[in-house]
């Protein structure tokens, strides 16, 4: 028996098992969702057709077979994703004649692809990994900018005196890697620093004990979900929670760089198919209608992504819902539609900022179908015209008292 | 040595078809990147950006390098004093063997909040923990198996139970060991890799993975699972060389009748 | 002729080997054996598997217990010949280390008495001479055939030039022709170095031989039942073909039988 071809059998299998645990640990759930690739609404084409030119009220006509809808989201359960649990809970979508089943995100699901495959009919992502994933093949388009800005800080203790990105110099930035880097790059390059060198910068855990240990300086932290977190958070000093003052923040937006976030994306493909079209609508005008309803009625919302079933607590619920209400509103031209100058500046930062490999998250120019404005444009006169405000001119965030751990 | 040539080529050959395949699957069905990178993609990133696979590659090769060190030590260590010690040895194999259950995505955030982020070392101890089982396991047999007729001619000898470890026992225990370093040292690589999923520093072939793939750039992505299957291979290489120089007669021939 | 104990390499008397004595499965292996094996002589313990032929090997060299009897292996209790290194040992096993060569395996009982490198080496030169093995001394154990290993176990055997030499089926994993060559290569050291030999065998015709007198045992319990003297004089490769030897093994073959030709001797000189 001869050992040596035995060993590169084996030498040859490990290479097999490295690169399948390799990829498998963070690769997205593509591979599972692949199957379906036929629109689920064929047949219940016969039912939504009757439907004609919604009038005065949104959806009143008769819904034998409602259709279904799978929405995918780009984490867990809460209120980031309100407006659609609450369209879903309070009927906006029966409404319409529509059965949605919301998907919860994860680490590993990558919601653009599972919608690309067809594993989901919508789904919702950020603008540069959407268009990251259009580059690659992806064929999907941005129905309805719910976000209109961005909610991505930098947050330290005050003590450390940062205040702009400039300040980052010689410190240790922390970012979540995964993609959520390039904003922070973007501030960083735009200050004049070169993030190789000038800075340190390292992963975050999907929490904020680096942070409070003081391993970082400053983390990445989103208005509605971890700067919360240090807020919920007892000072070791004080044994009360941490209050605002105590904390510096960076915002993005400020900074100028900042880049669209969460919005409804739909298969670019499909959306050829004139059922789709008007699948989209009804799912875009239910969806906005639920975002307006949590606008004014945050508490409600908070409660209604409770009952979903998410794990953070109540006071953190409704924290959330208010920091994310005052991402969407007031969104002068109304509810979901894009505003070309900041399509563009996206854009611009996608297409210049590299992280440390060098690499850009596009490298060339999106194209035309990458978003259109037209099913948001639509909605927004459809729930006008039944004597909703869809701008939010008036919208004023409530105050919002956090409790340990969220609670 | 043309012997060994000869076995190479059937594995090489197969590894040259199943590439080829793959990238005329990927050109004829016309399979976008986001679902399928081709070869020639992946190729092309690995070269165009080699620097940057080398430098991930001896980031994340220094982390599994120290973890397999630590590791082995510890193994040898624990497997001496559990074939001394009796007790040692009820003590350590259900522990080691729990430890061994734990999976590297469940030990990384616990050891990343119990140690410092932002250093090297949740990882080196994640590798450490995840080579000390292999180790012990083959170590710990290779100490305690061996033939009892030996075992009756060194007591023939009037020799002590040192004497039978240093003479009889670490010799014998040592093709055993590197059996454990062939299963431990590409699994330090693995581990070092995925341990680097959860926040750190993010030099490493891990962190490059999982934020490439996170931005639908899966070119890029397999470049580096590329260059994390070229340095586990390459641990395992070092392995092999390394017995044949400290022990030939591991991979003996056929007696002669 | 009267002997001295001193003189005597073995001298065993009412020995028993029980092992689990009081559970279900108790099971006597040697059942009160006397046995005297004098200085030079070469005697052959045979029977058939469980007569405790090994067993016996095994309680004179110390490796286990005898659960009753008194036992003097050179003139001293088992135990102080073993830690005394008067005997060698051979086993079925070569049980060379592959991690040795072939000399370095001859020198390691030279080593665990603390010779140093220089006289080690010497003497398994010169051990390695009388198998005539030496020029293989630096080949690896892997590299030698089935008899040239055992050649190599016989010379680890006779490193610290012990007055005895126990062997239990040394050659029983070996071909006849090797096998009768081995013979011939032990009687031949046997000579030169005037050493008693204790020998456990499953062959007659090698038994008879080699041997001075053959002991033979059977099973359930494990007992003497019979022994056998020969008296061939000086052995060849004529002696194997010659009518005496053949009377001799008949005579073993029938006292194997149970059909003892002489009632049991154990004494030396007694015919």
């Amino acid at each position: 028996m001869r050992h040596t071809p035995r060993r590169r059998w084996a030498a040859l299998t490990s290479v097999a098992v490295v690169g399948a645990l390799a990829l498998t640990a963070c690769s997205s759930s593509s591979s599972s969702s692949s199957s379906s690739a036929a629109p689920e609404s064929s047949a219940a084409e016969s039912s939504a057709a009757p439907e004609s030119s919604a009038a005065e009220s949104p959806a009143a006509a008769e819904c034998t077979t409602p259709t279904p809808v799978s929405l995918q989201l780009q984490w867990v359960a809460q209120a980031q994703f309100a407006g659609y649990y609450a369209a879903k809970e309070l009927g906006y979508y029966d409404e319409q004649c529509l059965d949605v089943t919301i998907l919860e995100g994860g680490v590993d699901i990558v919601p653009q692809t599972v919608l690309a495959q067809g594993g989901a009919d919508f789904a919702i992502s950020w603008v540069p990994k959407a268009l990251a994933s259009i580059e690659q093949g992806a064929a999907i388009t941005n129905v309805a900018q719910v976000f209109q800005r961005s909610g991505t800080l930098q947050v330290s203790f005050a003590d450390k005196g940062i205040t702009t990105a400039a300040d980052f110099k010689g410190k240790k930035i922390g970012n979540w890697g995964f993609g959520n880097e390039y904003e922070v790059f973007a501030a960083i390059t735009k200050a004049g620093l070169d993030p190789a060198a000038d800075v340190e910068l390292v992963q975050q855990q999907f929490d904020m004990a680096a942070l409070l240990n003081g391993e970082i300086d400053a983390a990445e932290a989103m208005t509605y979900n971890e700067y919360a977190q240090v807020l919920e958070a007892i000072n070791p000093a004080t044994g009360a929670l941490y209050t605002p003052e105590d904390f510096n923040v960076v915002d993005y937006n400020e900074e100028g760089v900042a880049m669209y976030q969460d919005a409804i994306w739909a298969s670019t493909e499909r959306l050829a198919d004139p059922a789709y079209q008007e699948l989209t609508q009804k799912f875009v005008t239910a969806s906005l209608q639920g975002w307006i309803h949590c606008r004014d009625n945050a508490q409600e919302c908070a409660d209604i992504v409770l009952a979903a079933g998410t794990k953070l607590g109540a006071s953190h619920q409704l924290w959330q819902m208010n920091e994310v209400n005052k991402l969407i509103w007031p969104s002068p031209a109304g509810v979901g539609i894009i505003d070309a100058a900041l399509w563009e500046q996206t854009v611009a930062v996608a297409l210049t900022t590299k992280n440390l490999e060098g690499a850009t998250i596009i490298t060339g120019e999106p194209p035309a179908e990458a978003y259109t404005n037209q099913f948001a444009e639509a909605a927004n006169a459809e729930l006008t015209a039944a004597g909703l405000n869809t701008t939010g001119d008036a919208f004023a965030p409530i105050a919002v008292t956090l409790a340990e751990g969220g609670n | 040595m043309g012997a060994r040539l000869r076995s190479i080529w059937p594995p090489v050959l197969i590894a040259v078809l199943a590439l080829a395949a793959w990238q005329l699957l990927v050109v004829v069905r016309n399979i976008p990147p986001y679902l399928l990178p081709s070869p020639s993609l992946i190729a092309g990133n690995f070269f165009k950006d080699i620097s940057l696979m080398w430098g991930a590659a001896f980031y994340t090769g220094t982390s599994a390098l120290l973890g397999l060190m630590f590791g082995t030590f510890l193994g040898v260590l624990a497997a001496l004093l559990a074939q001394r010690f009796i007790v040692v040895n009820n003590l350590i194999t259900p522990l080691a063997a729990g430890l061994a259950a734990v999976p590297i995505i469940a030990l990384t955030p616990i050891l990343n909040n119990m140690f410092n982020i932002t250093s090297r070392t949740p990882r080196v101890l994640v590798t450490t923990i995840i080579v000390f089982f292999p180790i012990f396991v083959n170590v710990i047999r290779g100490l305690v198996q061996v033939q009892p007729v030996q075992l009756e001619l060194m007591r023939s000898m009037n020799a002590s139970p040192r004497t039978v470890l240093r003479i009889l026992r670490i010799p014998n225990a040592i093709p055993f060991f590197f059996t454990g370093m062939k299963v431990a040292a590409p699994l330090a690589v693995i581990a070092a890799l995925v341990a680097e999923y959860f926040g750190g520093p993010q030099e490493g072939l891990g962190s490059r993975i999982a934020s490439n793939a996170a931005n639908t750039a899966y070119g890029r992505a397999w470049a580096y699972v590329a260059a994390a299957i070229i340095t586990g291979l390459l641990f395992y290489v070092i392995v092999i060389l390394l017995e044949r120089w400290v022990a030939p007669w591991t991979s003996r021939p056929r007696p002669a009748s | 002729m009267t002997t001295t104990t001193s003189d005597l390499a073995v001298q065993a008397q009412g020995i028993w080997k029980v092992f689990n004595a009081g559970l279900a499965n108790e099971v006597t292996a040697l059942q009160d054996i006397d046995l005297v094996v004098g200085r030079g002589e070469f005697v052959s313990l045979i029977g058939p598997s469980g007569c405790g032929k090994s067993t016996l090997l095994r309680v004179i060299a110390d490796l286990t217990d005898a659960t009753q009897g008194s036992l003097q292996v050179a003139g001293m209790s088992a135990a102080q010949a073993r830690q005394e290194q008067r005997y060698g040992i051979a086993f079925q096993q070569a049980a060379l280390f592959d991690w040795r060569t072939v000399r370095r395996n001859v020198e390691l009982p030279l080593e665990l008495q603390g010779w140093d490198k220089g006289r080690r080496q010497a003497r398994a030169m010169e051990l390695l001479e009388m198998v005539q093995l030496a020029d293989f001394a630096d080949h690896r154990p892997w590299e030698l055939s089935g008899g040239m290993q055992q050649r190599v176990a016989i010379a680890r055997s006779l490193a610290v030039d012990p007055p005895l030499l126990l062997m239990d089926e040394p050659f029983g994993a070996l071909d006849e022709m090797t096998r009768e060559r081995m013979q011939n290569e032990l009687l031949r050291i046997r000579q030169e170095t005037g050493k008693s030999i204790i020998f456990v065998t499953h062959s007659i015709p090698e038994a008879v031989y080699l041997s001075d007198r053959v002991v033979v045992m059977s099973p359930r319990p494990g007992r003497i039942t019979d022994v056998i003297p020969v008296s061939l004089g000086e052995r060849d490769d004529d002696t194997r073909e010659a009518e005496s030897f053949f009377e001799s093994v008949t005579a073993v073959r029938e006292a194997l039988r149970g059909n003892p030709s002489s009632p049991a001797r154990a004494r030396v000189g007694e015919v």
